[in-house]
């Protein structure tokens, strides 16, 4: 049963692989993850509670999906945490000032695409590195977010906004669907279109991609806005799911998408990496948290196992690559 | 006579280095002399030692952060690193062990775990962003573990004093940030380590053919990274006079922004720590103007974040302007 789910996972980032060489280890990490909670607590291998990992790391899924488009062109995108938080506010301050949903998610989402904006403007026009440009907007989107709600959380619970965190269609929940909406689109936009292949060209050589007549520049500021837009919708969907836009509920989110992004395999040199990869590092840090709380370990040893999991999964992963064991 | 003067490039001759610190150097100026004029008790002696106060946990922090960035890699676990040890050490007081063996404990495990991180980084080849993101967790999870969700609160004089004691008029951690500074200083200007730590960050590959250590590089750069961050926990929890898991997550942000505003590039081989001293500086007369004309504090994100931005760009027009004038 797991075996296939993970099969398909991995399937699904990219062109169907022959050679189990060429299955990232983080992979083999997620199964023996998988197999050891499965042994450990009869209750982790129910539909239920795999619908509940795919329900928390729905939005890791999103975030991680908006950090790996960056990564891919060699950048980084530290703001991402905030923008999720910005989002959340002004989706809610959008509702609390009578606004439909739907136009609330938009100005949600546009929070986020304004803030990505402004990141790749400085970026592309302003020259700045993206540790730098990025380091900033996260000042300064998770200060508005501070200033909108004056320290404090605010809240909403109008109903079809409240369904899109809490509800499901048939028996997958919301979230759920719109992360899987979320890969897929960013699949088919990564490998499917000019935008994806400029993103690739310009992480695997910025210079020669720019030589042969592609205007880099504008692509990379997309990315970002892209980026941007996507961490604002997980903002909303986090502020669906609670009910509330809490202004510190993204601190240190840009540093969780960014590690599944690269437990995914994706690395910060040459744009090297793939979507499938970065779903694996998300579902790496999901099955984990999850199986921790399934088989009962308490909140008290959580941190300390899950920062030497990942340690252990990284070096597995390095270690296997310099042996020349996988590609 | 004549000839030589012929072939001198036109404009003045600074060496890039000074342009850099004076640049930063004006800012700071420009900052004191609008708020000396705006508010009468910004330009007093309490409350100079109030911002070298204030400043001396960031520049600790800071420093050892700047080591780090200049081998172009990142310590994200800093923070981390800074409650572990500081919680070692608050039990091993707790526990009546003599206060400098305490002391001594907390300074060892800090350089230890820097050390571990600068094992992942030098030998195991982890990307630093995944090897210090992991020891985040690691350290932070192993103080939950540790303090069992307590606050450990209520120390002695003796141990307090390096928080909030004066030595002939000057409060302790100005004096502690003073002793760590100067040598690090000096370590960095002086020593072949130094000089090793600027070539590996430049060009690690040329670094290592031209007969630089570049293992033991990184893993003392690291290892300096880890005690200094210890340091600055000892010195956090004296002032505070607790000790508790939470302390050190927000420190590990504005530490790399005072490098960042500081000027050491991210791309490593290129800063130092008087540029850090300033930026941290920078950093905390900011905060400090914003109370004295009484700006809401949760303006302070967004003002930072500017910083970091307004920093950098001029640093970049700064280098053109240096680039125009040498051609």
């Amino acid at each position: 049963m797991s075996a296939t789910v993970i099969g398909q996972d991995i399937r699904g980032g990219k062109k169907p692989q022959a050679s189990w060489k060429k299955m990232p280890p983080v992979a083999w990490v997620v199964l023996a993850m998988m197999i050891f909670f499965g042994v450990a607590a009869p209750g982790f291998f129910s539909a239920g509670n795999f619908l509940n990992i795919t329900l928390q790391g729905s939005v890791l899924l999103i975030m991680a999906v908006a950090a790996t488009l960056v990564i891919l062109t060699e950048g980084i995108d530290l703001s991402l945490g905030s923008v999720l938080t910005l989002a959340g506010v002004t989706g809610v301050l959008a509702l609390q000032h009578g606004l439909s949903v739907p136009a609330a998610v938009l100005v949600g989402v546009l929070t986020g695409a304004a803030c990505g904006a402004v990141t790749g403007f400085l970026i592309t026009a302003g020259k700045l590195p993206p540790f730098i440009a990025t380091l900033g907007m996260m000042g300064i989107a998770a200060g508005l977010a501070l200033v909108l709600t004056r320290q404090g959380a605010i809240y909403s619970d109008v109903p079809a906004f409240i369904f899109l965190g809490g509800g499901s269609l048939g028996i997958l929940p919301m979230p759920t669907v719109i992360a899987v909406l979320v890969f897929l689109l960013g699949w088919i936009v990564l490998y499917q279109t000019d935008f994806g292949r400029y993103i690739i060209a310009i992480g695997g050589n910025e210079a020669g991609a720019r030589l042969s007549g592609v205007n880099t520049a504008w692509w990379k500021f997309l990315t970002y806005v892209a980026a941007g837009a996507l961490a604002a919708l997980g903002g909303v969907i986090m502020a669906a799911r609670l009910r509330a836009a809490d202004p510190i509920v993204g601190n240190g989110w840009e540093f969780d998408a960014i590690a599944a992004t690269i437990l995914g395999g994706t690395s910060f040199e040459k744009g090297n990496g793939t979507l499938g990869g970065t779903v694996l590092g998300v579902l790496l840090i999901s099955v984990l948290r999850n199986g921790l709380n399934v088989i009962g370990v308490g909140a008290m040893w959580q941190p300390a196992l899950i920062g030497l999991v990942i340690i252990a999964a990284i070096i597995f992963d390095v270690l296997l690559k310099q042996r020349g064991v996988i590609q | 006579m004549t000839g030589a003067a012929d072939v001198k490039p036109r404009g003045w001759h600074l060496d890039p280095r000074i342009l850099y610190t004076g640049s930063r150097l004006f800012v700071l100026g420009l900052l004191c002399i609008v708020l000396t004029a705006a508010s009468p008790v910004f330009f007093t002696g309490t409350n100079a030692l109030n911002i070298l106060r204030v400043a001396s946990l960031l520049v600790i922090l800071g420093i050892g952060e700047t080591i780090v960035i200049l081998t172009a890699g990142i310590d994200l676990s800093i923070g981390a690193v800074l409650t572990f040890s500081s919680v070692i050490a608050a039990l091993a007081i707790k526990a009546g062990v003599p206060l400098p063996l305490a002391l001594a404990a907390g300074l060892v495990v800090g350089a230890a775990l820097g050390f571990l991180n600068g094992l992942m980084v030098a030998v195991v080849k982890l990307p630093p962003f995944i090897a210090t993101y992991g020891m985040m967790w690691v350290a932070f999870g192993f103080a939950v573990v540790l303090l069992k969700g307590q606050v450990i609160y209520g120390f002695k004089d003796d141990f307090r004093f390096l928080g909030v004691g004066n030595l002939l008029g000057v409060p302790m951690p100005i004096i502690v940030m003073a002793v760590l500074w100067i040598p690090t200083y000096l370590l960095l200007r002086h020593t072949t380590f130094g000089r090793a730590l600027y070539a590996v960050g430049a060009n690690q590959e040329a670094a290592r053919l031209s007969g630089v250590k570049k293992d033991q590089t990184l893993i003392l750069a690291y290892t300096l990274s880890g005690l200094l961050a210890a340091a600055a926990g000892l010195v956090y929890v004296a002032r505070l006079n607790a000790s508790e898991a939470g302390i050190g997550a927000n420190m590990l942000l504005p530490a790399i922004a005072a490098v960042v505003i500081g000027g050491t590039s991210l791309f490593g081989g290129e800063g130092g720590i008087v540029g850090t001293l300033i930026g941290a500086l920078i950093m905390t007369i900011v905060q400090n103007g914003m109370n004295l004309l009484g700006i809401e504090s949760v303006w302070q994100g967004v003002v930072l974040g500017s910083l970091i931005v307004v920093a950098v760009l001029l640093d970049q027009w700064v280098r053109k302007v240096l680039a125009s004038e040498n051609n």
